[in-house]
């Protein structure tokens, strides 16, 4: 066949605006460290210079890049050649291109170019990304790689060929977003917090910045003097301030919201989901339902409030650095509480919601749920009992006490604990849930799980019980995800033989 | 509960860890004893320093028997089986058709015992490689080969 003859001529470039958009994107990894450098400079024309040398370097390095990028697309797979001292060649079969992404920033809008990003099931860094082809390209892949797959799947299964090619075109989305939505997604999120901190850090490590704003925020507003105001005008400050930093972080919070998720659009094609979403760049993002890993429910008091969810979920590969690129964490950033059950069907019925059968952990771990939250509280005040000796601490005597008012609390938040920790496991997927203000529910099919660990503190084996823990692909430990704790210990013995039983029977296929 | 039939380390694995232990707390004891005795620091602080080094290292040597005691592994039809940890006990499975691909590594010290450890491999994340240290090369390379054989079945 001639898919194994070397591939002659060559080859296609990246379209004539490619360096354009290299030089955007290295400019813009490194524009901080070196914004950073030209401020602490003293001397400015020296820092210029520098920048300058940068600059120049910059737009070399990607004119030769574009340069020696090529590649070849025949009817089996894509070949890409680039580097410049260090060549690279790779050959990419279609059939192996799990996602094909797509993202276009405003600039890439109006030019009518794309940035490519072929992924596939190996995970990690993406397969191939290339930095801006033309929309024709766009489809002439995506059509390659759909071609490819269809055909692929259906020398595997003989029941797929009725409902391949262009009759899944026209599927109506699962969900979409609208403005409003998205913006209360934004108010639920809250990551205005989490820009404000970054901001603030940043700030912090740059103190000519700071030094610069407060002159000019000076010049605007004076700052009152705090030793020679009353208590009541310092609070009436202290209070408008506080609004001005609330509505701020709710601004920065939908800011965020609308340009990642504007126009959220989900939709579902055969055995994969297409998400297109995006204010200043449109983002699009295929997942092959199978790739998905894990999917999570979420809900925090705003939800709560809007009668709201968010959906997200985990794939195999790209554990969500900056390296993978795009990757799709979200499934329904917001979500109608009511719709969330019909949603997740359509998605994988084998999640069952409506008759999940929940276990609820044994109620007798309450009690070690409160010990847990009693020697924090009583390591807190020991620890404020010890400021209070400290010299440049004035605070009064009985500041010890103050963690111990939260005892009541610790009573409450652990007779909830034990009501809001369930698992439900059945033939397809194993299902855990906790959280008492914040509730995660984690959804995992046995065929995704990878290993399968009991754990046992020494508590936990004082009261006769145990922690199971199961392990997936492209699993943030730092999310929620399924492990369940305070379990008895026959019960998790129980559990660990039903899944392996399972797992025995089912191979793996990402 | 399942029928294991739990396996221990090899014994010399112990006397290896020891050994190690024995080494870095005899160059640290060296090291603080020379520094002591140079030092205008009074002779009896050199002996309270000596004092806490050995009792350390008693301490040590008696946390790695209790490590070895509890830890035990099996390998069965359904996969690797870990058992390990003194205060915090894990038991880690690792189905056979989870396995990626496994490593056998040996170190100076463990090819003179004829020892080495094996890591497996799996596509997940937290548990990405679980290693069984301490067993015999050859069983090692015979664990491999029985995983391996699983792995050409794998249908990826």
């Amino acid at each position: 066949m001639s898919d194994f003859e070397e591939i002659k001529g060559q080859g296609e470039r990246l379209h004539k605006y490619s360096p354009l958009f290299i030089l955007i994107h290295v400019a813009l990894k490194s524009i901080v460290p070196l914004a950073f450098g030209l401020f602490q400079s003293k001397k400015l024309d020296y820092g210029m210079y520098v920048f300058a040398g940068i600059g120049v370097f910059m737009l070399t390095i990607s004119v030769l890049q574009y340069w020696f990028y090529h590649y070849w697309l025949s009817d089996e797979r894509i070949e890409i050649k680039e580097g410049i001292l260090f060549k690279k060649n790779r050959k990419i079969p279609y059939t192996r291109i799990q996602n094909v992404n797509v993202s276009q920033n405003p600039l890439e809008r109006a030019l009518n170019v794309a940035t490519l990003q072929l992924e596939s099931a190996s995970g990690g860094k993406p397969e191939a990304i290339m930095r801006v082809v033309s929309l024709d390209v766009v489809e002439q892949i995506k059509s390659l790689v759909k071609k490819a797959s269809n055909n692929h799947s259906n020398v595997q299964s003989d029941s797929a060929i009725d409902n391949t090619d262009e009759n899944n075109e026209q599927t109506t989305p699962l969900l979409e977003l609208s403005t409003k939505e998205v913006i209360k997604y934004g108010i639920i999120s809250q990551k205005g917090l989490f820009i404000a901190a970054i901001l603030f850090s940043f700030m912090s490590q740059n103190q000519a910045l700071v030094a610069w704003l407060f002159k000019y925020l000076n010049a605007i507003y004076q700052v009152p003097d705090f030793t020679k105001v009353t208590l009541s005008q310092s609070l009436i400050y202290v209070l408008i301030v506080g609004s001005i930093i609330f509505i701020v972080l709710q601004l920065l919070s939908i800011i965020w919201a609308l340009l990642k998720f504007y126009q959220f659009k989900i939709e579902k094609n055969d055995d994969r989901l297409h998400a297109t979403m995006g204010l200043l760049s449109k983002v699009s993002a295929t997942i092959p339902l199978k790739k998905i890993q894990l999917y999570r429910i979420s809900e925090n008091p705003i939800h709560k409030y809007f009668k709201a969810r968010t959906l997200t979920i985990e794939t195999a590969g790209g554990v969500n650095t900056d390296k993978a690129g795009i990757v799709m964490r979200w499934l329904a950033p917001y979500i109608s509480q009511a719709k969330v059950k019909p949603f997740i069907h359509e998605i994988e019925p084998k999640i069952k919601l409506a008759t999940v059968d929940w276990q609820l952990i044994p109620s007798r771990a309450w009690k070690r749920v409160i010990k847990k939250s009693l020697i924090s509280l009583m390591l807190f005040s020991v620890l404020g009992y010890g400021i209070t000796f400290l010299p440049f601490f004035e605070l009064k005597k009985y500041t010890w006490l103050l963690p111990l008012l939260l005892i009541p609390v610790t009573f409450l938040y652990a007779k909830k604990y034990v009501k809001k920790t369930a698992y439900s496991i059945d033939e397809d997927i194993i299902c855990f849930k906790s959280g008492v203000w914040f509730g995660k529910q984690s959804f995992v099919k046995i065929s995704k799980i990878q290993t399968i660990e009991i754990q046992q503190t020494y508590f936990d084996r004082r009261n006769k019980m145990a922690t199971l823990e199961i392990d997936t692909a492209g699993s943030n430990p730092l999310l929620h995800h399924v492990k369940i704790p305070y379990l008895e210990v026959t019960d998790a013995f129980k559990m660990r033989r039903f899944i392996q039983d399972k797992i025995k029977t089912q191979e793996f296929n990402w | 509960m399942d029928n294991l039939n739990l396996h221990k380390q090899e014994r010399s694995y112990l006397t290896i860890n020891r050994m190690v232990a024995l080494i870095i707390f005899a160059i640290v004891l060296i090291a603080a004893t020379v520094i002591t005795y140079l030092s205008p620091a009074p002779y009896w602080l050199m002996l309270l320093i000596d004092g806490a080094i050995v009792l350390i290292t008693a301490a040590v040597f008696w946390y790695q028997g209790v490590a070895y005691k509890h830890f035990s592994y099996d390998m069965n039809d359904y996969g690797l089986y870990i058992n390990q940890g003194v205060i915090w006990q894990r038991k880690i499975i690792v189905p056979r058709n989870r396995v990626q691909h496994t490593d056998v590594e040996q170190g100076p010290l463990m090819r003179k015992y004829g020892l080495a450890e094996l890591t497996v491999h799996t596509a997940g994340t937290r548990n990405a490689s679980v290693k069984l240290p301490g067993i015999k090369h050859e069983l090692a390379e015979q664990l491999r080969e029985s995983l391996a054989f699983e792995e050409s079945n794998d249908a990826v």
